[in-house]
């Protein structure tokens, strides 16, 4: 999650929709007042360039324990953190800034999304067939993933500006044009590796069964965003 | 000293302008992400709206409390109450320091000496020889309060208020703001330190004193076009 008061944005950072790879480009443009959320000690390490986490650690309670990279650990019940639900982000910075500012997040096919988060958490997994799959997803329940809770509030869409990963380049460049940032800002490239080019269909691990699944799972997000199978 | 997101102000904090006074008042118009350095213990009772908050900037820092539970700022590293423009510059950076509207008060700087004596000595009679001999004394130690408002010597501000007409320039601020509804009444923070038989400061000063104070505070005499 990014709160830029330099460039009155607030990003939701939804997950599987290459949150990590835009927040390393807009910290580049952040400020040093501004929010920014630390990604994974080893993307911090590798990736990071420019302006790194800060301001995440609300101004409360104990200091908190040290990340291997040396950045405090967030406390998820006081602090602003990489996938904080837009409901929170609302109360943490008050009315004010949350009606000012745009409200921009990242959303994708969620048929596909399930596929990506299957690859992420088993990336230590050899086995990564459809029938795998279908098991994780049941063992996991992350049918129902909670990207609609990170972006609405009592059920309604909670963003100024939706982009998709299906038109990924094409909808950040959109995206700096609505913050008025002219200058070209190529998107990072984290947690890139673990898809295998193979595994780039997502239809192919779907059987009727898990495919109606995602269908019920993310109803809200097929139908506001149009999504299909 | 304050630094409001949500107002889009910087509010820079000179001495013995009512300072505290209207920072608890405009601190009642402030959100969570704003900085709001801290006042003293029996000046933050006084406050009614949000604290102080976001004036450490060190993720993780440990800082001395005081009895109120209030984290001391390190003057090296933290926002604090009369810190200089340039530190508030350097630690909001271009943007926001461009983008907001950066006010403070001022204060005929005659009037302003005798109101730091009465404050240094509380319950002292209005005795003019005594006021001189303490401030021929002291000036010569002090330095200008130039630098709280100013960056390369040029004065900082886009609003300037001023101690003499204290409650119409902070509603004039308000309004400025873009704050809506009556304006609250204006804070009461150490006042009464001064005896009222002391209220002309003129009769405080000889030429030579008052010589001193306008050379110690000239840039700001020019600025403001104070007289004695």
């Amino acid at each position: 999650m990014i709160l830029s008061h330099d460039r009155r944005l607030i990003f939701i950072k939804t997950q599987k929709t290459a949150g990590s790879s835009l927040e390393l480009s807009l910290s580049q443009i952040c400020g040093p007042t501004d929010i920014i959320t630390p990604l994974m000690p080893e993307e911090e390490q590798q990736l990071r360039k420019g302006r790194g986490p800060q301001n995440y650690t609300r101004d409360l309670g104990a200091p908190r324990k040290l990340r291997p990279d040396g950045y405090p650990k967030v406390d998820l019940d006081l602090d602003f953190y990489n996938h904080l639900p837009a409901r929170k982000v609302r109360d943490y910075v008050g009315p004010t800034l949350w009606k000012r500012y745009l409200k921009a997040g990242f959303v994708r096919n969620p048929w596909d999304r399930a596929v990506s988060t299957f690859h992420w958490r088993m990336r230590k997994q050899a086995d990564k067939s459809p029938a795998a799959f279908k098991r994780f997803l049941v063992e996991s329940e992350a049918d129902r993933l909670p990207l609609w809770d990170l972006i609405s509030i009592e059920d309604a869409l909670a963003l100024d500006f939706v982009g998709r990963y299906e038109t990924l380049a094409e909808d950040f460049a959109r995206l700096l044009a609505e913050i008025g940032y002219k200058k070209p800002l190529p998107i990072g490239r984290a947690k890139t590796e673990t898809r295998s080019a193979a595994a780039r269909d997502y239809r192919l691990f779907y059987d009727d069964d898990s495919r109606a699944m995602i269908a019920q799972g993310a109803a809200r997000e097929i139908e506001t965003f149009g999504y299909s199978f | 000293m304050i630094v409001s997101h949500d107002l889009r102000m910087i509010f820079l904090k000179s001495k013995k302008t009512a300072g505290t006074s209207l920072e608890l008042s405009l601190s009642s118009f402030c959100g969570p992400l704003d900085v709001i350095t801290p006042v003293t213990l029996e000046d933050e009772a006084l406050r009614s709206g949000p604290g102080p908050r976001n004036y450490v900037r060190v993720l993780n820092a440990v800082r001395r409390a005081r009895p109120d539970g209030v984290r001391l700022p390190d003057k090296n590293i933290d926002f604090f109450n009369h810190m200089p423009a340039r530190m508030v510059r350097d630690y909001v950076g271009a943007r926001l320091w461009k983008r907001y509207l950066k006010v403070a008060f001022v204060r005929n700087p005659w009037d302003l000496e005798v109101s730091r004596y009465f404050f240094k000595f509380p319950g002292t009679t209005a005795d003019p020889a005594a006021f001189r001999t303490w401030l021929s004394d002291e000036i010569r130690e002090r330095g200008t309060e130039w630098d709280i408002i100013s960056l390369d010597d040029a004065l900082a501000l886009d609003f300037v208020g001023r101690y003499e007409t204290l409650e119409a320039d902070f509603h004039r601020l308000l309004r400025e703001l873009g704050v809506k509804g009556p304006p609250p009444q204006l804070g009461r923070a150490k006042v009464a330190q001064r005896p009222a038989a002391a209220r002309d400061y003129r009769a405080f000063y000889d030429d030579r004193t008052r010589d001193q104070v306008a050379q110690l505070w000239s840039k700001e005499i020019k600025a403001f076009g104070y007289e004695f």
